[in-house]
Parts: structure tokens; C-alpha cells; sequence
């Protein structure tokens, strides 16, 4: 599989990945692990059918994705997106080898506290994040492609 | 029947007032700006209430882009709500023409899908490379 670009947005599918990301990164699948997403099919339905011409969405669970990693030899460009930082770490420490990962969006909640504007981390998912870093992923904040990237080190 | 336009900050607001510098004060029609950084649970809930609060009548949402946050959310809340498919509709891909029709055929007690269909042909009827086809012609 030929990951162009994993990245962490809690919106999943919106107007910044489908107009801005694809577009730059010639991506022609976009794969969306999440757990909880992959059971529910409406809105599975909704993501595969408001992909851009060109580029096939699909919601997978991390295990399956883990599995068709295993067996996918092609060469398409692919994004892998994640809703939250629990759904990236999981999917890694699973197995699944990447090493770079963009966060795009994470919205505030009671216990995230702001690292910029558009990202808000607890501190579990700091630690989590950290714990990724030592693992040698470069992990980096930056929400539209004509954005400079930011070492998520510099921030947390 | 309610109309509800959304987009990516005010595109939606404006285009209600531009089709209102044509067509003069226009009733039943809201539009919602989405900001950024907004909260995306709460635009939710005014989504939410707003389909609640359409019915009986007919609700008819129309969003700047298929596959944007306005239409991932109104499409999560349509499916939230029970019997939704009774008077919720969603249309993507927002433009003036599409707008001035619907502005035009709004009233006449159409059933909604037709009404969407007219609205959408007057959407894409609109779409021109006018000067390529304007040496077609000749």
C-alpha cells in the first residue's frame, strides 16, 4: 500500500481533504480506519459516495485494515485518515508501518487542552503522541498542504 | 416548505442576499455560516432542530459542497432523526441559478423531489464556457 499521507482529522471526510489534500496529493483512495465508523454503513455510505471524481473512499476497521495492508500491493496514492489520536496509535502499534503522520483537526473537548488553534490533545493523548514520536514517526501538525509543517515535538 | 442553505463561512448568507438584490425580500429561506474553528456538535444541534421544527412541512437543505462539513454533518443529523426521508431533502453543490429557481417554484405545492429536480436543472443550466460555445454556433 502506498501511504501518500496518514493524518489525524476529526472531521474525516470535509471540504479541506476532499478539495485541497487530494487534489495536491493525487490521492486516488482515501482510507478511513475507524472502529466505531466501519458498523455504521449510512454514514460509511455517505463518505464513499461524496468522494471526488477520481478517488474511492473507503471505511475500514483497523483490523481490516491491517489485513488488506497485508495483502494490497498496489501502487495507488493513498491517505489513510484517522478521527482521533487513540485510532492512529492503536492502528501502529497493531503493526501497521508508517512513518509520518500529519494531525490536521482535533476539536476541543473537557479534557483537551489548545496546542494551536485547530488541535486540542488530553494528556493521554499527548502521551500517546510522545510514545509514537519514540518510536521514530515524525509526527507533525499542518492543516492545509500550504501550510508549513510543525514538529509536533516543538508544541507538546 | 422551510429551505436551509449552509456552507463554508458566509457564502450561504451572501447568496441568500444576492438572490434577494434580484428577486426582492424572499420569506422562508435561512442560511447558517459555518466558521471556522466553530463547533461542529453544536452547528449540529441547529441542524437538528431545524429539521424537528420543519416538519410537518418540507425541509430542503441545500449545501455549498458535496462531501464539506455542512452536508457530512446534515447528513449525520438526517440520519439521527427518525422518519427524516418524510420531508428532508439535501442537495449539494449551492449556485445562484439553482437558488433563484428554487426561490421561483418554492410555493407551487411541488412534490420535493420534482421541485429538487427543477431546481438542480436550473443549477447546471447555468454552466457555461460561453465564448467556446458561442463559436460553436457560428
Amino acid at each position: 500500500m502506498k501511504v501518500v499521507l496518514a493524518r489525524i482529522d476529526e472531521r474525516l471526510v470535509h471540504g479541506q481533504v476532499i478539495a485541497s489534500w487530494t487534489k495536491q496529493l493525487q490521492i486516488k483512495r482515501i482510507l478511513i480506519v475507524d472502529d466505531s465508523l466501519a458498523k455504521d454503513s449510512f454514514m460509511s455510505d455517505v463518505m464513499a459516495m461524496a468522494a471526488p471524481t477520481g478517488v474511492r473512499v473507503e471505511v475500514l476497521s483497523a483490523e481490516n485494515a491491517l489485513a488488506k495492508d497485508k495483502e494490497d500491493t498496489s501502487d495507488e496514492n493513498t491517505m489513510l485518515l484517522f478521527k482521533n489520536v487513540a485510532g492512529a496509535y492503536a492502528l501502529i502499534n497493531a503493526g501497521f508501518k508508517i512513518d509520518r503522520l500529519d494531525i490536521g483537526n482535533i476539536g476541543s473537548g473537557p479534557t483537551r487542552k489548545p496546542i494551536t488553534k485547530r488541535v486540542f490533545m488530553s494528556s493521554e493523548e499527548i502521551s500517546k503522541i510522545k510514545e509514537l514520536c519514540n518510536m521514530g514517526i515524525y509526527i507533525y501538525l499542518q492543516m492545509l498542504h500550504s501550510d508549513p509543517e510543525i514538529d509536533v515535538k516543538k508544541l507538546i | 416548505m422551510k429551505v436551509l442553505l449552509l456552507s463554508h463561512g458566509h457564502l450561504a448568507v451572501e447568496m441568500l442576499n444576492t438572490a434577494e438584490m434580484i428577486m426582492g425580500d424572499i420569506s422562508g429561506v435561512q442560511a447558517i455560516p459555518l466558521e471556522p474553528g466553530e463547533d461542529i456538535e453544536k452547528y449540529g444541534k441547529i441542524i437538528q432542530k431545524t429539521m424537528k421544527e420543519a416538519s410537518p412541512d418540507n425541509l430542503l437543505i441545500i449545501t455549498d459542497l458535496l462531501g464539506g462539513s455542512p452536508f457530512m454533518i446534515s447528513m449525520k443529523q438526517y440520519n439521527e432523526l427518525e422518519n427524516a426521508h418524510d420531508h428532508v431533502r439535501i442537495v449539494t453543490g449551492m449556485n445562484l441559478p439553482m437558488i433563484l429557481e428554487l426561490i421561483n417554484i418554492k410555493d407551487n405545492n411541488m412534490d420535493i423531489d420534482e421541485l429538487c429536480d427543477e431546481m438542480i436543472s436550473a443549477g447546471t443550466g447555468g454552466i457555461h464556457n460561453f465564448v467556446k460555445e458561442r463559436e460553436e454556433r457560428k
